[in-house]
């Protein structure tokens, strides 16, 4: 395969991401992804996530204006590259291909 | 409302260590983070629970990745920096070469300083390892233990080292856990020893002894020739060491199967050479004899007799087979002890002690040894602290010298990483050249060292292993220490304010360099304090009045085959020139007592006298001074008189006045006593006058006929001792030829028993000398920048009028504020320490005010000569020159 490697969590914090369009930054990814799935999930975590996203060039990032909130401090905000998009395209592509070629299909 | 917000921030302390562990650039957004969520997590469960979180949530983010991207210092807007680049790392080679020959005097200061405290630290390593690693190269020393007896006798203990020929085959016999066994038995000092073929050849000979035969494969001395199994199977046989081989016989193969002969008498074959016992062996031998020998040994084979367990004249050490079981050892032996003394006072205790232990137990040669294995590692650690302290201290005031150049390389982009490693690798090279200078300092200083000390280390220790690993431990904590704290100052250096050329000339912390140069010399202050008490002490030993007058008398000890003829033998001696006056006693002076049980009176307890049998010159001849002088006084005409001292009185519950007549039991008879001295020092100073009883018998010479005696003679002031003396050994060599001839001057016995302090003394003014040379070369490089930076100042100064003199006092005066402050600090802890010394001694010598301030005037004087050696130069020098140069 051509495209670096996604790992599952990886996988998890570029779709929301692509969710929170624009919006995206460390602390909200978390609470999007504690409220979606069942985990604990770690801000460093998260982080780290981000930046290997970001040195894969799945997502690119801007620091965001000063505000009164969080003491004054920066944010980054990330959003989904082309590159990320397409990997995502291809990976749902790959799964649905999976999925229908199971042979019986059975949901008991 | 601030305060409000002020109240839910998370913990400060997890903020601050999630600082230590962000990488730089994106800490603020992470943190950023950190606290947004925080915020939202008060609000959901409450600032305990979300302080808690906080914590946890802090811990997870020290995690590899962010700790690698921190320490590569690697940022989005910057190529990431190599601190390790072979091309900068030789580069700081290069500019640290530069300025090594550069500075050259202050380099050599610098160096020097840590290669004295380095050197000094390898000798003190040596020596406490030679000493904790005694006996330590026998296979088996876990599991070998040695015997000893404790005897209690009311309040006192006796150590009895030695047991009976039976006791170690019947312990063997009855106790499984006991291996095997090997006894040794010391022959008597000076032992006669002839070479059957050329008995003309006399040998005397101090390291004789006798061992059972498996000697060479229950320790692990290594054999040259001969096999360990069968060396001393035989009787009338023996081994050698090398040195003895080649003393009697030139090699150590010509030796084999030659025949010696043992104080004129049995004759023995060699049959084995041993190599010689390594420095770091309780266990010294010359010439090892067989055991089985001793039974057909007419002088020896009473030592066989004993068929019990008791004390003896044997050194007995056991081969067990758990090291655990050394107390089963110590339970076995009294249970056989009783078994054998059914009616045996219950006063006896076994010890069974590990080899490795012996040495530390016992008190060789007059040096307590474990006092100085505390002292000595902690004045090694001081030492290496002035030393390391000093070469910090010098290189940090020569930082202005580095400012720019850091300033400079920071801009270009070095990282204060990189200028920390910079430092290190400054400070590691110069410490590598220190290090060598300070090996070559102790190999040849450390035979000087070790005579100071009384012992012998051989060549081939300083390359054992613990001593290689202390010494590779002292090289690298030394680089540590003395690379961290410059490198630390001098990479914190902002490019801006050194390169604007604002740098303070005295940025490198002033502070902290009078720190260290107080510390410095108030260790100083301390030793030369400890030095000069210890001094003291010592000549309070010497020359303090103990009651004898001792000067003038030599001693002979003579045998009692010189004791049959000893009428004449005393007579020949009275009548030679220069001889005052003859005295006879049972031991000679501070050469020991017996120890008599008598019972004190009225309450009748038991308690022990030092006895000693004198002839009636005693007293009148050592100047013994009466207290109650005896009425009758040809009182030694009548058998069974004592004399008692004051403390005896007192022991035995007497009144002086009426003592006089009453008879007291000394070994069961009853004796008179007959007059009461005063207390003298009958032994060293160490010990506290206690109970003497002098038997005074008439003098004949059935007196000493029973193990013979020791002659005490009294020379005329301005006699020729020696010619004397020679005179006196033709004399004795006519009646004795198998025991050589010795004598011993008064003067220098009392000299010798004050041995162990004359080495401390010796010693400590060592180090005193080696930490002032420290101090002083600290001062020295101090003094020299100081000036150096003050230049233009005294030109000035000058040009304006100041005198020389002026000048000079303007330049000592802060280093002379700091050694006063250090002799401040310095006095009461010198005055602990020495009072704890002193406490050992009964008798010792006051610690008078003037011996600190006799320290603080030296030390004053010493620091002041060595800033006055710059400070002079720098007042001296010619205004002109210094304000011309820009």
């Amino acid at each position: 395969m051509g495209r670096p490697y996604l790992g599952e969590f990886e996988e998890l914090v570029l779709l929301t991401v692509a969710v929170l369009e624009g919006g995206a930054y460390g602390v909200a990814i978390a609470s999007e992804l504690k409220k979606r799935t069942d985990r604990i999930i770690s801000l460093s975590g998260v982080h780290i996530a981000l930046y290997r996203l970001e040195e894969k060039g799945f997502v690119k990032s801007v620091l965001g204006g000063a505000t009164n909130e969080r003491g004054g401090r920066r944010k980054r905000l990330f959003n989904i590259t082309a590159l990320g998009k397409r990997t995502l395209d291809e990976m749902r592509d790959i799964r649905n291909e999976l999925w229908t070629s199971i042979p019986k299909l059975s949901f008991s | 409302m601030t305060k409000q917000s002020g109240n839910i921030l998370p913990p400060k302390w997890a903020d601050k260590l999630l600082m230590t562990f962000l990488p730089e650039d994106l800490a603020e957004e992470l943190q950023g983070d950190m606290h947004e969520q925080f915020e939202v997590q008060v609000e959901e469960m409450g600032l305990k629970k979300a302080q808690w979180l906080y914590a946890f949530e802090v811990l997870q983010f020290c995690r590899p990745y962010f700790l690698k991207r921190r320490l590569m210092g690697k940022t989005d807007d910057y190529p990431p920096v190599k601190i390790f680049s072979l091309i900068m790392i030789s580069n700081y080679f290069k500019i640290a070469r530069r300025h090594l020959f550069r500075h050259k005097t202050f380099s050599a200061i610098n160096l020097l300083g840590l290669a004295v405290g380095l050197g000094v630290c390898m000798m003190i390593i040596l020596y406490v390892q030679h000493e904790y690693n005694f006996d330590r190269f026998h296979r088996n020393v876990e599991r070998i233990h040695w015997v000893r007896t404790k005897i209690r006798n009311g309040e006192d203990s006796l150590f009895m080292p030695r047991m009976s020929y039976a006791t170690a085959p019947l312990m063997q016999r009855s106790n499984a856990f006991v291996e095997s066994f090997v006894r040794v038995m010391k022959g008597e000092r000076n032992t006669l020893i002839q070479k059957k073929d050329a008995p003309e050849q006399k040998f005397l000979e101090d390291k004789f002894m006798f061992a059972d035969s498996n000697f060479f494969s229950f320790f692990s001395f290594k054999l040259l020739e001969g096999d360990p199994k069968y060396v001393l199977n035989e009787p009338f046989t023996m081994v050698l060491s090398e040195e003895t081989a080649e003393k009697y016989f030139g090699s150590t193969a010509n030796a084999m199967g030659k025949v010696l002969q043992y104080k004129g008498g049995t004759s023995f074959t060699v049959r084995g050479v041993a190599e010689k016992a390594p420095s770091n062996s309780s266990i010294e031998y010359d010439l090892i004899a067989s055991l089985a020998s001793v039974k057909s040994m007419e002088d020896k084979k009473g030592t066989v007799k004993s068929q019990i367990v008791e004390t003896g004249p044997f050194t007995t050490y056991f081969l067990l087979r758990n090291p655990q079981d050394a107390t089963k050892v110590e339970a076995g032996l009294l249970q056989l002890y009783r078994t054998g003394n059914p009616n045996g006072k219950n006063n006896k205790n076994f010890m069974a002690i590990p080899l490795s232990q012996t040495h530390l137990m016992s008190n060789y040669g007059g040096i307590s040894t474990s006092k100085y294995l505390k002292i000595f590692p902690f004045v090694a650690l001081l030492i290496l602290l002035l030393s390391l302290t000093n070469y910090m201290n010098l290189s940090t005031a020569r930082s202005f010298i580095r400012a720019k150049e850091i300033g400079i390389r920071k801009t270009i982009g070095a990282s204060r990483n990189s200028i920390t490693l910079q430092f290190y690798i400054e400070s590691a090279l110069y410490t590598i050249i220190s290090f060598i200078a300070g090996y070559i300092l102790c190999l040849v200083l450390q035979p000087v060292f070790f005579r100071l000390l009384n012992i012998t280390i051989d060549k081939n220790f300083l390359f054992h292993p613990y001593v290689t690993a202390s010494f590779a431990g002292l090289f690298f904590i030394s680089v540590f220490l003395a690379g961290s704290y410059p490198s630390l100052l001098l990479s914190a250096y902002s490019p801006v304010v050194v390169l604007y050329g604002k740098i303070n000339r005295r940025i490198a912390d002033l502070s902290t360099r009078n720190f260290i140069t107080v510390f410095q010399f108030s260790i100083s202050v301390v030793l030369i304090i400890c030095s000069l008490i210890i001094g003291k002490q010592l000549y309070f030993f010497k020359n303090s009045d103990t009651g004898i007058k001792h000067d003038n008398i030599i001693s002979i000890p003579f045998t009692s085959s010189v004791a049959k003829h000893y009428n004449t033998f005393k007579r020949q001696v009275e009548s030679l020139a220069g001889v005052q006056q003859v005295s006879t006693s049972q031991y000679s002076l501070y050469d020991g007592y017996d120890m008599f049980t008598t019972k004190t009176k009225n309450s009748q307890e038991n308690t022990s006298l030092a006895t000693i049998t004198v002839d009636e010159n005693y007293i009148p001849m050592l100047g013994l001074q009466w207290k109650s002088a005896p009425v009758n006084p040809q009182f030694y005409q009548t058998p069974n008189t004592i004399i008692l001292n004051e403390a005896a009185i007192k022991k035995l519950n007497l009144k002086t006045s009426r003592s006089v007549y009453e008879r007291i039991d000394i070994n069961e008879t009853p004796h008179e006593i007959a007059g009461v001295i005063k207390d003298f020092n009958y032994e060293s100073l160490h010990d506290k006058i206690d109970g003497l009883c002098l038997i005074i018998r008439k003098d004949t010479a059935s007196s000493w006929q029973q193990g013979g005696g020791c002659l005490l003679v009294k020379t005329k002031a301005n006699t020729s001792t020696s010619e004397l003396i020679g005179r006196m050994k033709t004399i004795y060599e006519s009646y004795e030829s198998s025991s050589p001839f010795k004598f011993y001057f008064m003067d220098d016995v009392v000299e010798s028993m004050y041995k162990s302090e004359d080495r401390i003394s010796k010693i400590f003014n060592g180090f005193t000398i080696v930490t002032i040379f420290i101090a002083c070369l600290g001062l020295l490089g101090l003094s020299i920048l100081s000036t150096e930076q003050r230049t233009k100042e005294i030109g000035i100064r000058k040009v304006l009028g100041a005198s020389v003199f002026g000048v000079v006092s303007l330049l000592s005066k802060d280093f002379l504020k700091l050694v006063l402050i250090a002799i401040v600090i310095a006095s009461p802890i010198a005055y602990y320490f020495m009072q704890e010394w002193l406490k050992d001694f009964p008798y010792r010598t006051a610690v008078n005010w003037w011996i600190f301030a006799l320290a603080g005037f030296v030390s004053v004087l010493i620091a002041l000569l060595t800033v006055s050696f710059q400070s002079v130069k720098a007042a001296l020098a010619n205004p002109v020159k210094s304000l011309k140069s820009e």
